[in-house]
């Protein structure tokens, strides 16, 4: 599986990361490069002694290298190394070095095996000279130690000091990134909440972060006029049709009253009530928009759910007792949250009506209100029929019903406006099979 | 009664007018906002029947001009449009009540009658009586015939809303707004049942019922004492 960092932050994460794992490997290679130069140094140094120990014309006697060393060993510019001449049977000849064991031919290091008296760790030269003797030649290497330390250290601080500098920057474009994502995510909540007039907000600095900014509210811009085109459209739909329905209202129900005791009394009634239905449509309509609209956010009041759930219950509880139902409420302590009292009162009476009308008498129909984390749930459950989960949706939408209920009276926008006052709220409505039966519920954000 | 209709479209005005004159009341019809604050200006009427929308100067500014000129009379608010907003901007500017248009006419007698009689009562909100029932407000408490009857807080309600009312009808949206503070009208029969309780409390003795049905509309408690 491969990895692919999805958030802003992993990505930053992993950039920081490459980006130190570089500097110490570069870092890294720098120290063994260095490290090695000087090792090098000393080797052609160590070389160069044994040279001037040999002499230059192969003056090969045991007698005058053991001369030379002795120089050497008075000499202040060669007080760092230490030689040791032995002749072919492994005996001293000269220098004041005392090896444990002889090292390998050619160059090597050594460390506290060797059994060096003061020299814990250095580079030594092992060469054969004449006769089958044997000339070593070792040096201290504190100097290059203690350089290496000191680069080990420049490298250390060096690295700490760029991989914060990446860090920081890094953090630095994640916290302003993520700072005016979070500007536009909050407009784009407000906008789904239904407060289209909310804009991300532009410094007007002109930077990509602005002009993108700007490009969102100018797309905002451009549908908010839309919506307002449609809505005042919409408006003058209804304002065109509702007046002469009104006047078409009055005069059914005039007719109705001359034709009560006629032949046409029956039919004029009938038309009225099918006047009224249409009318109820516009109304609820109207209050859709309304709702839809948003402006009634800021009407928005403490409320307290628990009070409102047992004043519906009441008011509603001889409604179902003459359906034939029987109405239970159950609540858990004062519930607070910020909201349109109307609307809320709408929202519950919308629910238990639903649960009225959609059921055969006999139905238990329970209205409750619960703390669900940090939600508030009202709902309603019935022991009824229900709904098929498939069309839970269904019934949601405008005039969204089911087939069994298109001979009943509704005009299917009762839980339209229970979502419609949920969302307002900055809830939802969701719809749930009670086995047997529907459970509507309606989570809202809480007051703390 | 004497109304001023203030209403621009002529059709609608003619219909508002003859409706008003079959339940027995003279209208005057101003076709503007500005004939609208000349004519309530000049003569004396019952009631004002404003709709929002108009030329020149809406409906809005009407009532708040009259209301800043010192005309006290009852002004009801006539619009196709009727959301919050609109609604507490004309109450705001004044306005007594508001209907949203279709608004039969028995509604609109109902709400300006309410109105006249919400302003004629004294601010004590004692003994009402209608024919042989008495209800006390503040004590809670409702006699009919000598009977003492004991209704629960929101049948007494309505009971106090049909006495206080009486000789005119209170219809569905009145009984929403006044005994449950709705502004939005139940798809179940909510009035009906409860009215079924009160009737059924005070028949219960076996008098004669004295609420009446108006189809469609609402009821009423006639007195004809």
């Amino acid at each position: 599986m491969r990895f692919r960092p999805r958030s802003l932050r992993a990505i930053m994460l992993l950039y920081v990361g490459v980006i130190v794992a570089v500097l110490l490997a570069v870092r890294g290679a720098n120290y063994v490069i260095i490290h090695d130069a000087l090792n090098r140094e000393v080797d052609r140094r160590l070389a160069l002694e044994a040279q001037e120990v040999t002499g230059d014309a192969r003056d090969g006697s045991l007698v005058a290298m053991a001369r030379r060393i002795r120089t050497k060993a008075r000499a202040h510019e060669s007080a760092d190394l230490m030689f040791l001449l032995q002749d072919r049977a492994g005996r001293p000849v000269a220098g004041d070095l005392r090896l444990a064991a002889i090292p390998p031919l050619g160059y090597s290091d050594f460390g506290d095996g060797a059994g060096i008296d003061g020299v814990t760790h250095g580079r030594a030269f092992v060469e054969r000279v004449a006769d089958g003797a044997l000339l070593a030649i070792v040096s201290d290497n504190d100097v290059v130690d203690a350089f290496d330390a000191r680069l080990f250290q420049a490298q250390l601080v060096g690295l700490v000091v760029a991989s914060l500098l990446f860090a920081s920057g890094a953090a630095a474009i994640v916290w302003e990134v993520s700072r005016r994502l979070r500007a536009m995510q909050h407009t784009v909540d407000a906008v789904m909440a239904g407060n289209l007039a909310s804009r991300v907000p532009v410094d007007g600095s002109r930077n990509e972060f602005d002009r993108q900014a700007m490009a969102f509210n100018a797309m905002l811009d451009r549908i908010d006029a839309l919506m307002a085109n449609v809505k005042h459209a919409a408006r003058d739909v209804a304002h065109e049709l509702k007046s002469p329905l009104a006047r078409l209202r009055t005069r059914i129900a005039a007719l109705e009253r001359h034709a009560a005791a006629t032949p046409l009394g029956d039919e004029s009634s009938a038309i009225l009530a099918e006047t009224d239905q249409v009318l109820e449509v516009f109304a609820s309509l109207m209050r859709l928009w309304e709702i839809e609209g948003g402006q009634r956010r800021s009407r928005f009041v403490p409320v307290d759910l628990e009070q409102l759930i047992c004043q519906v219950g009441e008011t509603l509880s001889p409604v179902v007792e003459d359906a034939g139902d029987l109405l239970f409420v159950q609540t858990a302590g004062s519930m607070m949250l910020s909201g349109d009292l109307h609307l809320l009162q709408q929202m519950v009476v919308n629910l238990v009506e639903n649960a009225i009308r959609h059921t055969p008498a006999g139905t238990r129909i329970d209205l409750f209100v619960r703390h669900t984390g940090a939600l508030l749930e009202v709902g309603v459950a019935d022991d009824g029929p229900g709904i098929p989960v498939d069309a839970h949706d269904t019934v949601i939408l405008r005039f969204g019903r089911l087939e069994a209920a298109v001979d009943r009276p509704g005009q299917g926008l009762g839980l339209t406006l229970v979502d419609a006052i949920a969302r307002l709220h900055g809830g939802a409505l969701r719809l749930e099979d009670a086995a047997p039966g529907l459970r509507a519920v309606v989570g809202l954000p809480g007051d703390a | 009664m004497r109304l001023l209709v203030v209403e621009d479209d002529a059709r609608a005005a003619r219909m508002l007018v003859s409706d008003m004159a079959d339940l027995g009341h003279d209208t005057v019809v101003a076709s503007d906002g500005r004939a609208a604050l000349l004519q309530a200006a000049d003569e004396p009427f019952d009631a004002v029947l404003l709709d929002v929308m108009l030329p020149h100067v809406d409906g809005i500014a009407v009532a708040r001009g009259l209301r800043n000129q010192g005309v006290l009379v009852p002004i009801v608010m006539l619009t196709a449009l009727g959301d919050l907003d609109e609604r507490l901007i004309g109450l705001d500017a004044g306005a007594d009540d508001y209907l949203v248009k279709p608004a039969a006419p028995v509604e609109i007698e109902a709400r300006i009658k309410a109105i006249l009689r919400r302003s004629a009562r004294s601010n004590d909100r004692g003994v009402m009586r209608a024919g042989d029932i008495a209800v006390n407000e503040i004590k809670h408490r409702v006699v009919r015939a000598g009977r003492v009857l004991s209704l629960p807080k929101l049948e007494f309600q309505m009971l106090c809303e049909l006495i206080r009312n009486k000789n005119s009808v209170v219809t569905r949206q009145m009984f929403y707004k006044t005994v449950w503070d709705y502004d939005f009208e139940p798809a179940t029969n909510i009035v009906e049942s409860y009215i079924r309780r009160v009737r059924a409390q005070l028949c219960a003795g076996g008098e004669s019922d004295p609420i009446t049905t108006i189809r469609g509309v609402g009821y009423m408690i006639v007195d004809h004492g």
